[in-house]
């Protein structure tokens, strides 16, 4: 039987792996919507669930160079996304950063972000089971 | 028994996603599936016992009316306290106190995962 929106019961058997995309859209001085979505990487990783993380739209904002977010009364997040981009690789939509006219130099390498087109960005939402946007 | 989670960032009055929780749980549950909702940011404030009207279906009379299906109701307790709300007093009576980390562990013991917000 196909899976579907109706599980199946499996008898007590253990859950599915979930595999899991977080998606950051939101810029990082828009609201404290992504800023969110890093915690919540960061508490994912700590208990040993690793997510995939892919940064579009005004996301892409979070990876440039130089960012001082401290000095808008926000809490740092360079630590944390380095922290995160180090164990589990962060992924980043070229077509977001061409539309701003960002280019691959504008982010910081720290974060060593891996450029996906549309297509290759497609197979990574189709990779994981659950996606959630911040 | 098929395990659900749903995960609602929305607050009480910017959309409808707290009544799609509370209507696509409550089928959930009539289907014998157990459903836990995870409450985060500002969604903590559905939570607010306050908020339970009589005769009127607020987002907080939904959550109790959940909780009294079995639905596991969570909420972040960083959330909650960054909102000014004290989770030991203000929350509706069994909504669980949580946190990022026992998401993390929640969502290793779910089936499905669906996120709202």
């Amino acid at each position: 039987m196909t899976e579907s929106w109706h599980l199946d019961d499996r008898n007590g058997e253990p859950a599915l792996v979930n595999k899991i995309l977080l998606v950051i859209k939101s810029s990082p001085h828009e609201s404290g919507r992504a800023a969110e979505g890093l915690r919540m990487a960061t508490a994912m990783i700590a208990m040993d669930v690793l997510p995939q993380i892919l940064f579009v739209d005004d996301g892409v904002y979070w990876l440039l160079k130089k960012q001082v977010r401290e000095s808008a009364g926000n809490s740092s997040f360079t630590d944390r996304l380095k922290t995160i981009s180090d164990l589990v690789g962060v992924h980043v939509l070229f077509d977001s950063l061409a539309e701003r006219k960002l280019k691959q130099e504008d982010l910081d390498e720290n974060y060593d972000a891996r450029n996906l087109s549309l297509d290759e960005s497609s197979k990574l939402l189709a990779q994981n089971n659950t996606v959630i946007t911040f | 028994m098929p395990r659900l989670l749903i995960i609602l960032f929305s607050p009480p009055t910017h959309s409808q996603n707290v009544d799609t929780v509370y209507e696509l749980s409550k089928a959930a549950v009539e289907m014998n599936h157990e459903v836990t909702v995870f409450c985060d940011v500002d969604a903590t404030l559905n939570l607010l016992a306050k908020q339970i009207s009589t005769g009127k279906a607020t987002p907080a009379s939904k959550i109790a009316e959940l909780i009294k299906k079995r639905v596991h109701v969570h909420a972040c307790r960083e959330s909650a306290r960054l909102r000014g709300i004290d989770v030991k007093k203000d929350f509706v009576e069994g909504v669980v106190e949580s946190s990022l980390g026992r998401l993390a562990e929640l969502m290793e013991q779910h089936d499905r995962i669906v996120a709202f917000g």
